[in-house]
């Protein structure tokens, strides 16, 4: 069996007295769509930040194809793409430079006329025309950026894709529409995929496997299916909306 | 006993946050001299830094310059006839400008204009998550948005400081030759008699540091800038307070190695 693409291993992680994450392991394989879901402040774009070497553990392993990884981790970012909450795009750019950002970096590799053209095929992709190419971000709405970010995020057609809460602030028909085209991205280019969601109907749509994140560590963990029947505990007030009362399952 | 204490545990924690951001702030100017000459070099935001830093900033500093030139010319002319000493009008005004009002004007008025820019800048993209999305596209933060910044404030702050220091002598020449008496002629040759190669020098290299401060304190603010709106308010707040004071004491610390 090959080794995880990443594992966390006992991870912990404060920010002063506030203790989010306590010992948490999770592992993700290759090929794996991943969902971690948990409430507002359970840690799970901490656990995240921690993978991508934006944060610093405060103790526990990061592991890369199976082997400890300290930040920055430089090769494994090249591979990746990640959609941030909010869009993140560039201020001081137009919308294809932000998506192209990292295809007009290699200019060994495109010309800046190649690079625009993905930049415009993505962003087709995505449900936005070519007419925003030359726009800023300012000038878009907050669905539409996030949207970009998305083209920019599978600009180079990553094998490894990070979502950190991919369809909030989207309206119900957009949040079909994006789940459904993460669930192509993925399953087109076999990538391995995390995401961080608060949104179930999205969560069902894009993730093999979910880790309910609770209390700073793994609370639940299911395939798809096991999720989708869940009953009781936990997890299932939480998928519901209902009020816990209920202990964490072991 | 436990007021005691709390005031003690104030000072104790004021005491330690002072060393921490001095270590910050230190750790993050070795980071910036060591990348400075360390590939990637991002020349078009370094051209984009050149022209917003100096071309922008010309009216600002032309402008104090020539209003500063004029002032001291009258307030050396009331002074030096007290002794009889008014014709060294036009020689004070111009040492005066070149070594000293010249280079510092133009690093406190590019702290105010510039300086503030950064930090507000750099820091909005940390609360909108733009700085980690640098990381996550495989791009330095540092290289991409600090070295480009810090190499244009140093090199054309000498320059932007040239410019005032001609602009400050012409200030005077204009009071000297409208309102003083002076012949144009008198005034310019007596301007430039006394101006000695080491004046101009020592204040452009001042010009040099004061851009540095100003362009690294920006950045650094800005990369420790607080969350939400309030946070990148006071980030930009602090980088003008803290270039203006470091602006100030390199200058006495300059000035007395040119002395």
């Amino acid at each position: 069996m090959s080794k995880p693409l990443i594992q966390l291993q006992e991870i912990s992680k404060s920010f002063g007295e506030n203790h989010v994450l306590k010992k948490l392991d999770l592992t993700i394989n290759v090929g794996e769509s991943v969902a971690l879901i948990g409430g507002s402040g359970t840690g799970k774009s901490v656990a995240l930040k921690i993978i991508l070497g934006l944060y610093y553990p405060d103790s526990g392993n990061v592991l890369i194809n199976g082997e400890r990884s300290k930040p920055p981790f430089e090769g494994f970012l090249s591979q990746i793409g990640m959609l941030f909450q909010g869009g993140a795009l560039f201020d001081s750019l137009p919308v294809w430079k932000n998506v192209a950002f990292k295809l007009l970096r290699d200019r060994k590799k495109y010309s800046v006329g190649e690079a625009r053209k993905i930049a415009e095929e993505k962003l087709e992709r995505v449900g936005l025309g070519s007419e925003v190419a030359d726009l800023y971000p300012a000038e878009l709405s907050g669905g539409m950026q996030k949207r970009a970010g998305l083209a920019r995020a599978i600009a180079d057609s990553p094998k490894i894709l990070f979502f950190d809460e991919p369809t909030t602030g989207l309206d119900p028909i957009r949040t079909a529409n994006i789940s459904a085209l993460i669930r192509e991205i993925v399953d087109e280019n076999s990538a391995t995929a995390l995401t961080v969601s608060h949104d179930m109907t999205c969560v069902k749509q894009i993730a093999d496997k979910v880790h309910f994140l609770k209390g700073g560590y793994i609370a639940w963990s299911g395939t798809e299916t096991e999720f989708q029947n869940i009953s009781e505990g936990t997890i299932y007030h939480f998928v519901k909306g209902l009020p816990d009362t209920t202990e964490v399952e072991s | 006993m436990s007021l005691v204490f709390s005031f003690l545990a104030a000072i104790g924690r004021g005491t330690f946050h002072i060393f921490e951001e001095v270590g910050n702030l230190t750790f993050f100017i070795i980071s910036t001299i060591r990348s400075l000459f360390k590939s990637p070099f991002y020349f078009k935001e370094f051209l984009r830094s050149v022209v917003s830093i100096g071309y922008f900033s010309l009216p600002v500093i032309g402008l104090t310059a020539l209003f500063t030139g004029g002032a001291l010319a009258l307030q050396i002319y009331s002074g030096g006839s007290r002794f009889n000493s008014e014709s060294a009008v036009p020689a004070i005004v111009s040492i005066g400008m070149v070594r000293e009002l010249g280079p510092v004007l133009c690093g406190l008025m590019i702290a105010g204009r510039v300086g503030s820019a950064i930090a507000a800048e750099i820091g909005t993209m940390k609360v909108s998550d733009q700085l980690d999305a640098l990381v996550t596209l495989s791009t330095n933060p540092l290289q991409y948005l600090v070295i480009p910044r810090v190499a244009a404030a140093t090199l054309v702050l000498p320059i932007l400081t040239g410019v005032g220091d001609i602009l400050g002598i012409m200030g005077g020449f204009l009071v000297g030759t409208l309102k003083l008496g002076f012949s144009s002629q008198t005034y310019l040759n007596q301007a430039v008699q006394f101006l000695e190669t080491a004046d101009v020098v020592s204040g452009l290299v001042k010009g040099a540091v004061f851009g540095f401060i100003v362009a690294t304190i920006g950045c650094y603010c800005g990369f420790r800038s607080g969350m939400g709106a309030r946070g990148v308010g006071k980030a930009t707040t602090q980088s003008v307070a803290l270039s203006s004071i470091l602006i100030i004491a390199s200058n006495f610390i300059l000035t007395e190695i040119f002395f």
